[in-house]
């Protein structure tokens, strides 16, 4: 585990998963063997750029592809292995090249930073009329997954397909023990969001699996400040009565 | 038969003891890495009462001599994982688990926790020691002067009895159980403190909900199984060995630091006085031994 206290992560409270950043990752598998060229983008900028082979002699299931590192903007930390090194000739690690099996995954995240990336990928011998595979628009199969901090009501939109849903984090307790986040909650985001509406503890992790092709953004539609602010601002007995002049 | 014989009784050998006694300070501090936690500590204390008894045997028995902890601090430091997005599932694997996890991160850092027990008493339960005669010559006193150059230039040559002890038993540190709370309410501080100001009220919230209850945070990380106070004195005591280090300083500073009593060498017996230069004699197979009733100090001259 990585230590952080990172200002983005208690400031951005909406999630994007075409601008992916700490708290939101795209799961991706690319299916089918071959060399992958892949280009981490902010904005409309081009911030770096990144190999991944996915080759069925490797055993792979996970590749972790920090944008954040690629893209030179991550907090410097203790280094980190990488599934992907255990495969391929290559002795020497390189920090853009990275292995996977074709029914692997890739988890594009961000480690640090204030993120907002996006990738594209296309085979290295593809035909450039192909169109490229972009997280701005999640294919089937593709996960979003998301970790709501912030206390409140969301709303879950698919820009694409103007689905919505609704989710509702609630407020954290401090109890007699340490809180832990339960097991994640798992939502389809197609033309339409099942379930409709989800609650979830706060850090408790939404996995949005995509049907149809997709863009999904979070938004904060409530915020829930908790036990103070639902107490009544002030104790009537001890308000001080304006003195009438005149 | 000696040539000169020197008793003190032992209500002078008490008083004698007290000086000695009172004389004494220590001070140090040391750190160490354990791990998961480092710690480092300051310590300096002074001795206080106790009860003195002289037996036939030749020996000096010393009991229930206070150790008062002048400064006692103690800072244990690790590292707080205060809030932890776990690495939860994203693909299921059925039959290993998980296929595809979200990397985790924590949000936490390096805290200290200063204690201070200064205050603190412990017992020196028990000392046992006899009488050793040290001739002492003056690392000042230059190979050229005579007794008399040495006496006027304030560099004499000495005898010196030391209390030499033959054993030093200290009780371990007791650690009181209130040193719980305050270890607590130092974490709590120090978490308080790690924590930015710009951290938003929610997020702090949702932060000690993750920590959970101090304590039970402090035991986990630092390994502790039984109550805080145990494991402190067990630090202190075994770990810094500070019981070690207090028994050494104690013998060291009795057998060779400070005699319970000194005399020039050659003795005066006449101080100068007139234009005539003082009479000293020359003191020599010096010994000092105890009985139940006094010291005595035999010597031959020559």
């Amino acid at each position: 585990m990585q230590r952080t206290f990172d200002p983005y992560l208690f400031s951005q409270i909406g999630l994007d998963s075409g601008a992916i950043t700490m708290l939101g990752s795209v799961v991706h598998s690319f299916g089918e063997p071959g060399e992958y060229r892949g280009t981490v983008r902010s904005g409309k900028e081009s911030e770096a750029t990144f190999y991944v082979s996915v080759d069925k002699n490797c055993a792979v299931a996970q590749v972790n592809i920090d944008l954040a590192k690629l893209a030179g903007t991550a907090p410097s930390r203790s280094t980190e292995v990488k599934d992907s090194e255990c495969c391929g000739d290559d002795s020497r690690p390189d920090e853009s090249r990275f292995v996977v099996h074709p029914k692997g995954y890739a988890v594009f995240h961000v480690s640090g930073g204030r993120g907002g990336y996006s990738v594209t990928i296309r085979r290295a011998d593809e035909n450039r009329e192909v169109k490229a595979y972009d997280t701005q628009t999640l294919q089937p199969g593709d996960t979003f997954a998301a970790v709501l901090l912030r206390p409140g009501v969301y709303s879950i939109r698919n820009l694409l397909l103007k689905a919505a849903g609704e989710v509702t984090v609630s407020y954290p307790v401090i109890g007699k023990a340490a809180y832990r986040p339960p097991a994640p909650l798992n939502i389809e985001v197609g033309d339409k969001i099942e379930p409709r509406t989800v609650s979830l503890h706060p850090a408790q992790g939404l996995n949005l699996h995509v049907k149809s092709a997709a863009r999904i953004k979070i938004e904060l539609v409530k915020p829930d400040d908790g036990p103070r602010d639902r107490m009544p601002s002030g104790r009537a007995g001890l308000k001080r009565s304006t003195p009438v002049k005149g | 038969m000696s040539h000169v014989t020197i008793a003190a009784s032992s209500n002078a050998f008490v008083q004698l003891f007290n000086a000695l006694r009172d004389n004494f300070t220590f001070s140090k501090s040391d750190s160490g890495n354990f791990g998961p936690f480092s710690a480092s500590y300051s310590i300096a204390f002074h001795l206080e009462n106790g009860s003195i008894a002289l037996h036939d045997d030749n020996t000096v028995e010393v009991k229930h001599v206070k150790v008062v902890w002048d400064s006692l601090t103690l800072n244990v430091c690790f590292n707080v994982p205060g809030f932890c997005i776990p690495s939860f599932c994203i693909v299921p694997d059925p039959w290993n688990g998980c296929l595809v996890g979200f990397p985790g991160f924590c949000v936490g850092g390096p805290i200290c926790a200063p204690l201070n027990l200064s205050g603190l008493v412990s017992d020196v339960s028990e000392l046992s020691a006899r009488l050793k005669p040290v001739y002492y010559v003056d690392p000042a006193r230059l190979p050229g002067w005579s007794d008399l150059d040495a006496e006027f230039n304030g560099h004499p040559n000495k005898w010196k009895i030391f209390v030499d002890p033959v054993f030093v038993h200290v009780d371990p540190i007791d650690v009181p159980a209130t040193v719980a709370n305050v270890l607590e309410n130092l974490v709590k501080d120090a978490i308080n403190n790690m924590i930015p100001g710009w951290v938003p009220g929610w997020a702090k919230d949702l932060i000690w909900a993750l920590i959970g209850p101090v304590l039970d945070l402090v035991k986990g990380i630092l390994g502790i199984v039984g109550s805080i106070e145990d494991w402190l004195s067990d630090l202190l005591n075994s770990v810094f060995d500070l019981l070690g280090i207090l028994e050494t300083a104690i013998a060291d500073y009795f057998a060779s630091k400070y005699p319970i009593f000194a005399f020039e060498d050659p003795y005066p017996i006449l101080a100068a006085s007139a234009g005539l230069i003082p009479v000293k004699i020359p003191i020599r197979n010096l010994t000092a031994t105890v009985n139940s009733k006094e010291m005595v100090v035999l010597a031959d001259v020559g």
